[in-house]
């Protein structure tokens, strides 16, 4: 299958200390990807090397070659490739507008102008993150009087504005309670027909259930990284093994 | 070694009651001098008097304070603002950082009668503008220009990260982000930077002495002629004596609760907006 | 289009960015430019530590020495600095130990409107009280360095007291619990250890201080007496800054004086920028060992 992402040799350095080191992998489309590993192992530095997010910290120096269905991020303009590959972070984070206004502020700046055009993306971009049912009524209320889980959803939503390719998380449900983390698992689920997702998690139960293929880091290196099924039920390295147990246990 | 303990104790009340006495004599000093001058016509006339100053108004010392410090205003918020964004947004390398940090607390370190001295070469001599409020307005500004930039900064800095990042993560540039994020995150705290720059402005002396305020002028109808001030008007009716005390009390009275009302609404105003965007 | 603007306006940032910097350019070039010319009738030595100061000459010939005015300038922030601190470390120690959070975001504004008051207010008052205070004390006509040195306290204060009392909650945050857990009593933490840790931060808050103190100038100016005399605490004396204010009016353009009085600006400027270097240097030198 063709990969969307290649990641070749790549290395991210933060002054002198390495945050990753020589990442090769690659990430198939119309699949989820969990990312997992203990913290500090460089899973949301991963994150920001692929949307380019990491050229916006001075100290970071990346190494080793990303690309997007083929290209060179590097060659690519960064609003570009930021505009093709969205990210979710960790704390929802919506703007304090409105929900409307959160959700056309990309559409906006991509030109869309007419208001039916946009009330149409608003609509099915909420729909899509599952969220238009509950707040069609309200889409004038503050972004920030939503739940936790809501805010999430809609930080999702927003983030397919942009009408990305590949969308990544970083461990989207951490702030949340077991409820709303089953929705916002459901919508990945149903999400992943058009788009490829990453996403970054310490919750391998929440892997298990919704993961295609798994990858698990330590201290920067990519120790294993192959199909979900294979990974959790016979992990190849011992590294692995003991992280799954160790947690699960 | 007890007794350093009580001490300390008994230094640290000393200082805080010494603080607030200074605070509250210099304030009720001049207002219970100063209130009982103050009419209608104290506000809204021209000064006059054998001995100038010694009757009559401050309005053109009023109106011409202004004028000074809306120049100096206007000139310093643009280039403060922007390089507050440039060290914030743009500035990618430390050593630069550091360099450019330098050199604008060097410029808040030149004494602001070096300012005046800078403003009388250039402005009044070389470009032949003459005393005029655009050259003390330019000294000024660059009193002032430091003092915005550090509080702008300070503003850019505060409003989360995440914010930023997740604009830059829809595909959005630097210019959309700044326009429709950070501005708006941080109007109340740049206003209020402004403002109080301005009175900061206002209050100043040395910069204007002879670079464009003059001891009398009618009010001013364009920005290239001398004007009043309110401090240097001030500063005259002291030295010409007891004679013009009084209105001495009502020039210093109205220069403070001009200043003190513009910062307290300046700081009210920030702490509104700021509530909406920042630790949502 | 948006490419261009975006463009645009990073090269508007950048340009008014260099512009910012250049200023500090401009001013040094205009006051070098206009002190300059005296150096070729004055020696720089007659110069600093000349002690007569006779710019016109009606009597005998003219002479430009503004050594007293250093002296009396550095005399004054000192004075200055000392009271300021007696007081402000005080107040500080108070907000920092004695202040509920609540107190504390009262106090703060209300120590700050010292900042807010011009410095031509504090003259004023300072000659309608202060002076006439030393002048019943028995100090000839009032003026005096002293005077000027207390005023000068007073507007230092708030800058001093919000910046000590902030380095100390850093510290006390740090070190009260380890310090109470040894069974000392608060005010002992405070004296032994929390004060001594906060000291390089307090001595940067000091240098700070001095620079503000000697660029000031109107307050100075109303209530040291104006004359050039080297500075004794209960003595009149004249500051740099008072010597250009009052006399750049009555300088003949072009004239040694008119150079003179840009010289001395330069003296001024001089050593402002080097306690600003000094700052920096500290600082840097602090965040190298903090990393």
């Amino acid at each position: 299958m063709e990969e969307i992402l290649m990641l070749k040799n790549v290395s991210v350095f933060y002054g002198e200390h390495p945050v990753l080191k020589d990442v090769n992998m690659g990430i198939r489309p119309g699949r989820i990807l969990a990312v997992m590993g203990p913290s500090g192992s460089g899973k949301t530095t991963l994150l920001r090397a692929l949307n380019g997010l990491l050229w916006e910290e001075p100290e970071a120096e990346m190494k080793g070659e990303i690309c997007l269905q083929g290209r060179d991020t590097r060659t690519m303009d960064r609003e570009e490739l930021r505009r093709r590959v969205g990210l979710v972070f960790q704390t929802p984070q919506p703007f304090p507008f409105s929900i409307y206004k959160n959700m056309t502020y990309a559409p906006r700046y991509y030109g869309i102008r007419k208001k039916e055009q946009l009330e149409e993306i608003v609509r099915e971009k909420l729909m899509m993150a599952g969220l238009y049912e509950e707040v069609k009524g309200e889409l004038s209320k503050s972004a920030l009087k939503l739940s936790g889980g809501q805010k999430q959803r809609l930080c999702i939503a927003r983030a397919l504005t942009a009408e990305p390719e590949v969308l990544l998380l970083d461990e989207p449900c951490s702030a949340l309670d077991v409820k709303a983390s089953a929705v916002i698992e459901e919508t990945l689920l149903g999400l992943k027909e058009r788009y490829t997702i990453v996403i970054v998690t310490h919750n391998i139960s929440q892997a298990r259930r919704i993961a295609d293929d798994a990858a698990f880091f330590s201290e920067g290196r990519l120790v294993e990284y192959g199909k979900a099924e294979t990974l959790f039920t016979a992990p190849e390295k011992e590294e692995t093994r003991s992280f799954l147990t160790g947690v699960c246990g | 070694m007890r007794w350093i303990g009580t001490f300390t104790k008994i230094w640290a009340y000393a200082g805080i009651s010494a603080v607030c006495a200074a605070v509250l004599f210099l304030f009720g000093y001049v207002f219970f001098q100063g209130a009982g001058i103050i009419s209608v016509e104290f506000l809204t006339e021209a000064p006059k008097g054998l001995v100038l100053g010694e009757e009559g108004g401050i309005w053109p010392a009023i109106t011409g304070s202004l004028c000074f410090t809306g120049t100096a205003m206007v000139l310093a918020s643009v280039p403060a603002a922007a390089s507050a964004l440039y060290l914030v947004f743009y500035c990618r390398s430390q050593r630069l950082y550091q360099a450019i940090r330098l050199v604008i607390q060097c410029i808040s370190g030149i004494p602001s009668i070096v300012l005046g001295l800078f403003a009388y070469s250039f402005l009044v001599r070389d470009l032949n503008l003459g005393r005029c409020i655009f050259s003390a307005g330019v000294a000024l500004a660059v009193m002032i220009l430091p003092f915005i930039e550090v509080r702008a900064e300070k503003a850019f800095r505060e409003v989360p990260a995440e914010l930023v990042r997740s604009s830059y993560s829809l595909g959005c540039s630097k210019l959309y982000t700044i326009t429709r994020i950070v501005l708006p995150a941080c109007r109340g705290e740049l206003v209020s930077g402004i403002i109080l720059g301005g009175c900061y402005a206002m209050g100043a002396t040395a910069p204007m002495i002879f670079t464009g305020a003059v001891a009398y002028a009618a009010v001013p109808d364009s920005i290239f002629s001398p004007a009043m001030a309110l401090p240097l008007h001030l500063y005259l009716l002291v030295a010409q004596g007891s004679t013009s005390m009084d209105t001495a009390y009502g020039t210093a009275f109205v220069m403070m609760a001009m200043i003190l009302l513009s910062s307290l609404l300046a700081t009210a105003y920030a702490r509104r907006s700021q509530n909406r965007w920042k630790r949502s | 289009m948006r490419k261009k603007l975006d463009k645009i306006f990073a090269f508007f940032i950048c340009g008014m960015t260099v512009f910012s910097i250049l200023v500090l350019g401009f001013v040094i070039y205009f006051i070098v430019r206009e002190a300059l010319p005296l150096f070729s009738e004055v020696s720089v030595l007659d110069f600093l530590f000349g002690s007569r100061w006779m710019p016109v000459d009606y009597t005998g010939t003219v002479s430009f020495g503004i050594f007293n005015f250093i002296a009396a300038t550095i005399a004054v922030s000192f004075t200055a600095l000392a009271l300021a601190l007696g007081a402000g470390l005080g107040a500080a120690v108070f907000l920092a130990f004695v202040a509920t959070e609540r107190l504390r975001s009262f106090l703060y504004p209300f120590v700050d409107l010292l900042a807010g008051i011009p410095s031509v207010i504090y003259g004023f008052v300072g000659l309608q009280v202060l002076v006439k205070l030393f002048l019943k004390a028995g100090v000839p006509t009032g003026s005096c360095v002293l005077a000027a040195g207390i005023l000068l306290a007073v507007m230092l204060l708030p800058f001093l007291v919000s910046s000590c009392c902030e380095t100390m909650l850093k510290e006390k945050e740090k070190y009260e619990l380890v310090a109470c857990a040894l069974g000392v009593s608060r005010w002992y933490a405070a004296a032994t250890v929390i004060l001594p840790a906060s000291g390089r931060n307090i001595l940067l808050s000091m240098i700070l201080a001095i620079g503000r103190a000697m660029g000031e100038t109107m307050a100075v100016m109303m209530v040291m007496g104006n004359a050039n005399l080297f500075p004794r605490l209960l003595g009149k004396s004249e500051s740099i800054a008072s010597v250009i204010a009052l006399e750049m009016g009555t300088a003949v353009y072009g004239s040694t004086h008119y150079h003179a009085l840009y010289a001395a600006g330069m003296v001024l400027m001089l050593l402002l920028f080097l306690i600003n270097g000094l700052i920096g240097l500290i600082r840097s030198r602090m965040e190298g060992e903090t990393l």
